[in-house]
């Protein structure tokens, strides 16, 4: 595995009472990258984040995870879409979260003053959550999220009912994150939070990722290499399989033909590899910023 | 496991879930003693059957509590669904404990019995009273959202095991004389309550036998529950 590397998807799927909520999706995560699953309601983004997670067991396919947390493991953070309303308060809350993760006691207390500063909650003293409002219980789910410091954080539809002022924050809180190393992927229909932080956006539709394309902003005098081929009939999973090959910057199906934009220092890797797997190369481009 | 035990507790508490089962547990013993003396091993063995029962509705209301979507985050930050499954079993049985206790010291104490139980009697009532305990847990949680599923049959199917657990005598009792093993593969609740019963007359090893082959059960029901639950994940 790449050194930079910390999670690999690879041929992951996922069947449920039956049906198939996720088929086939491969993916690498890199330390400080950021990533945004995009698509409609019901096409598994949240599973997809709950499978990076270990949350939720795989029907075939392999996840693979490299950390420095005890033992090699991955610090993970997952705040899901929602979180219920407690009959704690926050501070309660977020110390027993807190403790289960191992922090200790004057070091957990200390995070979470920082972290509740940091998203201005404002709850009464003594105001358990039950009584919050969604903005206020989105807050809290971020910040249970953040408490051990995680190399990677999954974030399920995060703006959902947060005030603008309240969005601004969590935008330049993912950026700062993303100056730290942390790795994040956040799963949301929201085209305003991609914008100004994700580096990659995946589409996922129907249980299968339909395009992964690096962002505009992040493209910003990028050079890159694009690859034109050809891969046999039946072979859409091989050809979706190197939408995660390293140095990949986005990859799309154009009818019968598969387009790899591609980082130059890993161009030649990645056509000697696709030669081997039995792709027929039509066209190689050189090109920078805007990938057309 | 013992900060995510405390969570556990905490939630369970402020959830009022243990008023109706604990209520009713304390109640009816305090009630039975009304009347008093008592003999001493078919009273325990009476009090380890009404704990069987109670421990089934303690767990079966206890172990699908925390939303869902907690449930992921709880086990998220503990780094491991088998610690998560098993801190919430590790405070039912702290529960069960307490509850036993109360079954077996209570009744002694306040001069209820007809006499001072002794020293092998105590052991016996105690031991039993645990591993009953055990046993309702371990057949409830096969009942919950990550045993079999919960479905509106969840409930009425778990009273008929429990009933049959504990009339395993009579629910045999229509086979063959070859087929009497039978009634050790269902849970031994029934055998249990006849230890008590017939500790005087039963010879050590059949009585020691019957108690361990009943924590074994438990302990069978509970690791295969959790194995299962883990595997299943959130």
């Amino acid at each position: 595995m790449n050194p930079d590397v910390i999670l690999r998807l690879e041929q992951a799927s996922k069947q449920y009472k039956g049906k198939t909520v996720l088929n086939g999706v491969s993916m690498e995560m890199s330390r400080g990258e950021t990533v945004a699953v995009t698509g409609p309601n019901g096409s598994g983004k949240s599973t997809l984040l709950k499978m990076m997670a270990g949350l939720s067991a795989l029907s075939s396919g392999k996840r693979e995870t490299i950390g420095s947390g005890e033992g090699g493991t991955l610090v993970i953070g997952y705040a899901p879409d929602h979180l219920p309303k407690l009959k704690f308060t926050a501070r309660e809350y977020l110390n027993h979260m807190g403790a289960i993760r191992g922090l200790e006691a004057a070091a957990r207390t200390r995070r979470i003053e920082e972290l509740l500063q940091l998203v201005d909650l404002r709850d009464r003293p003594g105001q358990q959550m039950k009584f919050f409002s969604k903005g206020m219980l989105q807050k809290v789910n971020l910040l249970q999220a953040l408490l051990g410091d995680p190399e990677l954080l999954l974030l399920d539809e995060p703006i959902g009912g947060l005030d603008e002022e309240a969005q601004d924050a969590l935008t330049s809180m993912l950026l700062s994150l993303r100056q730290k190393g942390t790795a994040i992927v956040v799963a949301t229909h929201e085209q305003a939070l991609i914008g100004p932080w994700a580096e990659r956006v995946v589409a996922i539709s129907d249980g299968r990722i339909q395009s992964i394309a690096a962002t505009t902003d992040a493209m910003e005098g990028k050079r890159w290499r694009r690859i034109v081929c050809r891969w046999p009939e039946g072979r859409e999973e091989d050809a979706k399989a190197f939408a995660s090959w390293p140095g990949m910057m986005q990859y799309r199906k154009e009818r019968r033909q598969a387009v790899y934009w591609t980082e130059p220092a890993s161009s030649d890797a990645l056509l000697r590899e696709l030669l081997e797997a039995g792709a027929s190369v039509d066209s190689v481009t050189i090109g920078s910023g805007r990938m057309v | 496991m013992l900060t995510m035990t405390r969570y556990h507790l905490a939630y369970y508490t402020r959830s009022y879930r243990y008023v109706a089962p604990l209520i009713a547990y304390v109640g009816f013993l305090l009630f039975i003693y009304t009347i008093s003396p008592n003999p001493v091993m078919e009273s325990y063995a009476f009090s380890s059957v009404w704990l069987f029962v109670v421990s089934a509705w303690i767990v079966w209301g206890f172990a699908d509590l925390e939303p869902e979507v907690q449930q992921s985050v709880t086990a998220l930050h503990a780094g491991s669904a088998v610690a998560y499954h098993l801190s919430k079993m590790l405070l039912m049985s702290a529960v069960g404990m307490l509850l036993a206790s109360f079954a077996v010291l209570y009744p002694a104490l306040a001069g209820k019995l007809e006499r001072w139980p002794a020293p092998e009697e105590w052991l016996a009532a105690a031991c039993v009273h645990t591993a009953m305990f055990l046993l309702g847990m371990g057949i409830a949680l096969w009942f919950t959202d990550r045993g079999f599923g919960r479905t509106a049959a969840s409930l009425p199917a778990l009273i008929g095991v429990l009933v049959v657990s504990l009339a395993s005598a009579k629910a045999v009792a229509p086979l063959p004389e070859s087929m009497a093993i039978v009634r050790w593969l269902l849970p031994p609740a029934g055998i249990l309550s006849e230890v008590l019963n017939k500790l005087e007359q039963d010879k050590v090893w059949t009585t020691v036998g019957a108690i361990l082959y009943a924590f074994a059960y438990a302990a069978l029901l509970c690791g295969s529950y959790v194995v299962g639950a883990a595997r299943k994940r959130f």
